[in-house]
């Protein structure tokens, strides 16, 4: 009962956040339209990047939930399990309502400009099944929004020397991975990209097989969120 | 029943022992005052009970059943923060519908009119209530919530004289039609003595007293008169605080004083009197 009022207010926060990005982007569609209406003939010009932009809103949207949701769940006393449990399933279906929307946002973009909108599930997977990109888009906003959870509790329950360690730990990586790429001749960029290529499984080209290894990463980082919130306080 | 009982519980923040090892009864349909001093841990006690933070040791329970991370327990429970919790982008009717979703027992029409007796209007988002008028919401969402124990963290902050006083008349209305247990956390202690049947007295983390107000109040003997006099009168009794004005001073005494008159009579050049319960707040927790 509980979990299900905790997933739906989450939900409705998150709904409120799509309603303008998902205005934006079909404003900058009709945008796009009306310049290749105007367009010379014989023009090359392609447009696209909906499904990249739905996938930068997504993990702005999970970095930006937990502190103002979690401050009115724990005003009304519901324990972090069920507001694990209703943020979980929040943030599945708010992934689902992005790939669908987006997905249909593409195909009518498709539909209005033919040979100039790129689907980038079709430029990477060679398939213009919208099931495949629904699904494959899915699951790979659910694992980016759970990322971008995770980030967003880690700063709450962070100090201010742990939240300056954390900020910086991304260039520190990149950094790191460099000078020990460059240490072992290139080894290490070989396998992060070998490592891309096989989640992303562009191998075999096949984006069932890359939805599925997207889904178990969700499970995986489910779970870091979990231990994070577990033990998590309020604090004011 | 609601009955609440910590026991052995502690909480740290870094160094400082917030709450120190506290054992604790809080029994059902009484209303509680929780006094004691900026920092005494009267809020961090609250926020353990309501399960908003972890105690590093000790459990508390609520009828024998732990309430840390137990939903039907924690719903028994509203706790009214001082802090603000509420979305600052939420109309004032829509937290009030969202939180009567988690709290099915909360009359919504009893909230619609006690913001009516105080001037507040539901269609304004939270952020821009005054800091009043935010302590007036969040207390009219206890007030209406129907809980079993109502926890308010200085439901009075930034109220004036007049919302006060209703807001104390609502606290005692509600309780006559629906006893519920009911502790009150707030440094306006004289404007709250009324209402109090017992009294949690925190010092340093620590429960200095747990009990009736009444025989709090009893138990002590404020003593006045010329400064040499009260000095003879206290001495080897057990003295908690004195003050001297010229040559007048005052004494707050270990004395039970439901009977004065023995002393009135052998001490006619002394005044006797029982003291008031701020007066005994800050001589206790000094």
């Amino acid at each position: 009962m509980n979990t299900s009022v905790a997933s739906k207010y989450i939900l409705s926060v998150f709904l409120g956040a799509m309603k303008y990005f998902y205005f934006i982007m079909t404003s900058i569609i009709l945008l796009f339209f009306y310049l290749s209406t105007r367009l010379p003939q014989g023009a090359n010009v392609n447009f696209g990047g909906t499904g990249f932009s739905s996938l930068i809103f997504i993990f702005i949207l999970g970095l930006s939930f937990f502190k103002s949701e979690f401050n009115f769940l724990q005003a009304n006393n519901i324990t972090r399990n069920n507001f694990f449990k209703g943020a979980c399933i929040s943030v599945a279906v708010a992934a689902l309502i992005t790939a669908i929307s987006g997905t249909l946002l593409t195909q009518i973009a498709v539909m209005l400009m033919p040979d100039m909108y790129l689907d980038w599930v079709e430029g990477i997977y060679k398939t213009n099944s919208i099931f495949a990109n629904i699904s494959w888009s899915f699951a790979l906003y659910m694992s980016v929004m759970l990322l971008g959870w995770i980030v967003s509790m880690i700063y709450y329950r962070a100090n201010k020397i742990m939240k300056i360690i954390v900020s910086f730990t991304p260039f520190v990586l990149i950094l790191l991975t460099s000078a020990a790429d460059n240490s072992v001749g290139g080894a290490l960029s070989n396998a992060i990209g070998r490592a891309f290529m096989f989640l992303f499984s562009l191998n075999t080209l096949n984006p069932y097989t890359a939805a599925l290894n997207m889904i178990i990463v969700s499970a995986v980082f489910s779970g870091f969120a979990y231990l994070l919130i577990r033990r998590m306080e309020l604090k004011q | 029943m609601s009955k609440i009982s910590a026991v052995n519980l502690t909480k740290t923040f870094k160094d400082v022992k917030a709450v120190n090892n506290i054992n604790l009864e809080i029994q059902e349909n009484k209303i509680y005052g929780l006094l004691g001093r900026n920092g005494a841990g009267k809020t961090t006690l609250l926020n353990l009970i309501s399960s908003r933070l972890i105690a590093d040791s000790g459990r508390i329970k609520l009828d024998d059943k732990e309430i840390f991370e137990n939903q039907s327990m924690l719903t028994r429970i509203f706790y009214m923060n001082e802090g603000n919790l509420y979305p600052e982008g939420l109309k004032l009717k829509d937290i009030i519908k969202w939180t009567a979703r988690f709290y099915p027992d909360l009359d919504i029409s009893y909230a619609k009119s006690l913001a009516e007796d105080f001037d507040l209007n539901l269609n304004k988002k939270f952020k821009k209530l005054s800091t009043g008028y935010q302590s007036i919401f969040k207390a009219i969402l206890a007030l209406s919530s129907n809980a079993d124990i109502i926890m308010f963290d200085e439901p009075v902050l930034g109220l004036d004289a007049t919302n006060r006083d209703m807001l104390y008349r609502y606290i005692l209305k509600s309780y006559s039609e629906k006893p519920k247990t009911m502790i009150i956390s707030t440094h306006l202690i004289e404007e709250i003595t009324d209402l109090l049947e017992d009294v949690i007295l925190i010092k340093n983390g620590e429960v200095i007293y747990n009990g009736a107000s009444e025989s709090l109040l009893s138990s002590y003997t404020m003593v006045g008169g010329e400064e040499g006099e009260v000095e003879r009168y206290i001495s080897g009794k057990e003295c908690i605080e004195s003050s001297t004005a010229g040559n007048y001073k005052t004494a707050v005494i270990k004395l039970d004083n439901s009977n004065l008159q023995t002393e009135k009579n052998q001490y006619e050049e002394l005044e006797f009197s029982r003291p008031q319960l701020q007066r005994l707040f800050i001589a206790l927790t000094r």
